[in-house]
């Protein structure tokens, strides 16, 4: 058994717990303050500390309950309405200046974060938080989008930012635009919807839906068939 | 040493060796007798028929048929149906179908509102990690799409849903590319493409491995942006009626203060996800905390039938130890990058990418027979190589494709670089579900159901990748044909009639549940004496 203490209360749990089970076993029912349970959503964040040491923040699902520790869960509810509309204009060709004014108006507190370095301290997913922001105002919004890739949207990075920076939002901006105005364009995927919106696999779809099960297993013992795209180029048609 | 570290040995001692050996796919013989034998979608102890209802004389597990005999948890209230809000769509879910017929119904011109039970997008969605099929590649079609996913399904998918499915894949990505999806790309822009169990090409879409936290933060982002009007700790536990059969609205309960909420809506979209929160036959779950089937006992009592309730995946590669991540899916992208299977003594017993019930019951098969590891506390498991997978693809591949893995894996003290991971099929995602047509409309009318709630397109096993292009293709549909119905409808009468049928059911039936459902969250709070169950 371990010694632990959930919110000023101390507790005994076996060992080899993270904080959600621990705090189950303890008792305690909780809605707020859980999700997927596997380290993606961001509902469980928590401040915990080692025998006095000083206030970490951690996902409570990823965390395992170790001898002489406390802790509290501590949502970081930022669900403030997104400042911004990143209504994101296929017509339009944004290149670096014309994102870096638009990611000024959107975003306008990001210039004054002050680097104090909070936001990286505080982030469970361990991402360079500061890192994203200095290079989101030197407008290199692909190197932010790789930063922020398993940024789970969990806030406390804007909840600990005296200048009101945005960080989270901040990467998920530049993520959008990365992606979106800063990569070229998918051929094959483009080619494929004209392909299908002209009609082009009807027959042999039509084909297909009046299959029975016999049919199918005749379709599959044969081989080949089985891997005809239904392009005209395959032999099979 | 212990069993577990010895064993770990030997896998390392034979991994050069196992490298380019091949391994023999099974006969179709070969595997339905396994999957016969050892898949839980055939232990007839795990299953009763259901005795009331739209699909009575069916079977299903206890699990879910117990939820169908429950009483609604409205059956002694006396509850003033007045609504709190009025809206022409109500969306009872918000995970990833949720925000797709969410954001499809708004750009129709409905007034959409989202009740959900948890946070805003906490939900199965956001934990994909493996990817998205969408037939993209030079070589694909959504005809090979089309057979791959038959071929998973055992034939029984309904083919319509199934076309329209693999045709508005690739529409589907380009929707989500318009809301600023960050899909792997090459160099030249085109997506990078995965193989997955059961594909006959590379035809997943992948962010990494964390597609479903991209997809699901992106879809969130856009129904923000639209100024959506989001419920959240509010989940619906009663659907109400027009006292015709046409589905009027629902009835949420606010978890924080503890009371009722009547909404009234022209349309409903069911989009409350899958059911592995109910630990199917004992099962560990990937599931997120919400997963409790709970659209399945709200569609039957009012009188909307299910299809294909009887079967669940059960993912073959969930962790066995360490144990606080007892569950926790490890993708099955990792075998289609060459990670292997073995057992205790470092042999492989399976080609790793056979489809998914036949690897889950292979692997249960070899733990049965005595050839699995054990664990401390005495849970049996095999070995998933992720080493192997550096040692065939480069030093630095795990690093690069899977960071979330080795992230949370870290966390718990395991280097998956270094070391194999002992994992054990764990339950996974609900097969069947609420019957739909291609509108995504159930028997009852404007009662619309959408993603893993819903039933028929996988057939009886699902193959990866197609639950996430599901819920966006049948989320979109959904929202889209609800709003055109709301569009030439008027607030219907708000009853709970239906109850009135179902008790009477219940009553002729003579079944005295002592529960109610839905149950909305599983029970893993220690009461004093009693033991921890697993989560
Ligand atoms: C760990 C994991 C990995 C996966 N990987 C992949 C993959 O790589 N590729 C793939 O295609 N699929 C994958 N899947 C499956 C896929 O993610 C899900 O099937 C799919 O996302 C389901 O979407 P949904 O919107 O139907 O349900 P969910 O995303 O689960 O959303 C349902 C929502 O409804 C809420 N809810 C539940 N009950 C109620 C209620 N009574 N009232 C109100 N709200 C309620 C839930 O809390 C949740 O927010 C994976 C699943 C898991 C668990």
């Amino acid at each position: 058994m371990v010694h632990t203490t959930i919110a000023g209360k101390p507790c005994e749990v076996p060992e080899g717990l993270n904080a959600i089970q621990a705090m189950w076993y303890c008792g305690i029912d909780l809605t707020h303050g859980i999700g997927c349970l596997g380290g993606v959503c961001g509902a469980c964040t928590l401040t915990y500390q080692l025998h006095g040491s000083p206030v970490k923040t951690a996902l409570g699902c990823q965390t395992q309950v170790v001898d002489g520790m406390s802790f509290n869960l501590f949502a970081a509810d930022v669900k403030r309405a997104v400042p911004y509309k990143t209504s994101l204009d296929p017509k339009k060709a944004m290149d670096i200046p014309l994102l870096k004014n638009h990611f000024n108006e959107t975003l306008s507190a990001t210039r004054r974060c002050v680097a104090c370095g909070a936001c990286t301290a505080v982030c469970p997913q361990e991402i360079d938080v500061m890192q994203g922001v200095k290079e989101a105002i030197n407008s290199d919004f692909k190197k932010v989008s790789g930063l922020f890739l398993n940024c789970v949207m969990c806030g406390l990075c804007a909840t600990v930012c005296e200048a009101h920076v945005l960080p989270h939002l901040v990467g998920l901006y530049s993520r959008k635009v990365t992606s979106f105005y800063l990569t070229p364009k998918t051929a094959w995927l483009e080619e494929r919807v004209e392909e299908i919106r002209s009609g082009y696999y009807e027959a042999e779809m039509k084909r297909l839906l009046n299959y029975s099960e016999s049919d199918w297993a005749r379709e599959f013992a044969a081989g080949p068939v089985w891997r005809s795209t239904g392009r005209k180029s395959d032999q099979n048609l | 040493m212990n069993k577990l570290e010895t064993s770990k040995e030997l896998v390392a001692a034979n991994r050069e060796q196992r490298k380019d050996q091949t391994f023999p796919q099974a006969s179709q013989d070969e595997k339905d007798k396994i999957v016969r034998l050892f898949h839980p979608d055939y232990h007839a102890e795990g299953y009763r028929p259901i005795r009331i209802g739209p699909n009575k004389g069916e079977r299903t597990v206890h699990e879910i048929a117990d939820l169908l005999e429950s009483k609604s948890p409205l059956f002694k209230e006396e509850l003033s149906l007045k609504p709190a809000h009025s809206t022409d769509i109500l969306i009872i879910g918000g995970g990833g179908a949720g925000a797709a017929a969410a954001l499809a119904a708004k750009e129709a011109g409905a007034d959409v509102m989202i009740a959900t039970k948890l946070r805003f997008g906490d939900s199965n969605t956001v934990m994909a990690e493996g990817g998205m099929q969408v037939a993209a590649g030079k070589d694909d079609s959504p005809i090979t799409h089309f057979k791959d996913t038959m071929k998973g399904g055992h034939f029984k998918n309904d083919p319509l849903l199934l076309k329209t499915l693999v045709e508005e894949g690739p529409s589907a990505a380009q929707w989500l590319l318009g809301l600023g999806i960050s899909f792997d790309r090459d160099e030249e822009g085109n997506l990078k493409l995965k193989s997955g169990g059961g594909t006959s090409r590379p035809r997943l879409l992948t962010c990494k491995d964390y597609t479903g936290l991209e997809l699901m933060r992106t879809l969130k982002d856009a129904v923000l942006n639209e100024g959506i009007r989001i419920l959240e700790f509010s989940p619906a536990v009663e659907l109400l009626s027009d006292g015709r059969g046409a589905c009027t609205g629902a009835v949420l309960k606010n978890l924080d203060a503890h009371q009722w909420i009547v909404v009234q809506a022209k349309t409903v979209i069911l989009a409350t996800g899958g059911s592995g929160r109910l630990h199917i036959q004992g099962f560990p779950t990937s599931n997120h905390f919400g997963a409790t089937a709970d659209g399945l006992p709200l569609a039957c009592r009012m009188g909307a039938s299910l299809t294909m309730a009887d079967t669940f995946q059960y993912h073959p590669t969930g962790v066995a130890f360490p144990e606080q991540m007892a569950g926790i899916l490890v993708t099955e992208a990792i075998r289609g990058a060459g990670a292997q299977l073995v057992n205790r003594s470092g042999a492989r017993f399976v080609y790793e990418l056979e489809t998914r019930d036949f690897v889950a019951a292979s692997i249960i098969k070899e733990c049965a027979e005595g050839r699995g590891v054990e664990t401390p506390s005495g849970k049996k498991g095999v070995w998933l190589d992720f080493p192997m997978v550096n040692l065939k693809n480069g030093p630095d591949y795990l690093d690069h494709h899977f960071p979330n893995m080795i992230r949370q894996f870290s966390r718990f003290q395991m280097d998956v670089r270094k070391e194999p991971i002992l994992i054990y099929p764990t339950l996974h995602y609900q097969n069947g579900g609420v019957k739909i047509n291609v509108d995504g409309e159930s028997e009852i009318k404007n009662l619309f159901v959408a993603g893993e709630a819903s039933g028929g397109i996988h057939g009886r096993n699902r193959l990866m990748g197609n639950s996430l292009l599901d819920i966006i293709v049948y989320g979109r549909r959904a929202g889209k044909a609800a709003s055109a119905r709301a569009k030439m409808a008027e607030p219907g009468n708000l009853t709970l009639e239906h109850l009135d049928r179902f008790n009477q059911e219940l009553e002729k039936a003579s079944i005295h549940p002592g529960k109610t459902s839905p149950i909305l969250f599983p029970d893993y709070v220690r009461k004093e004496e009693v033991t921890k169950k697993s989560a």
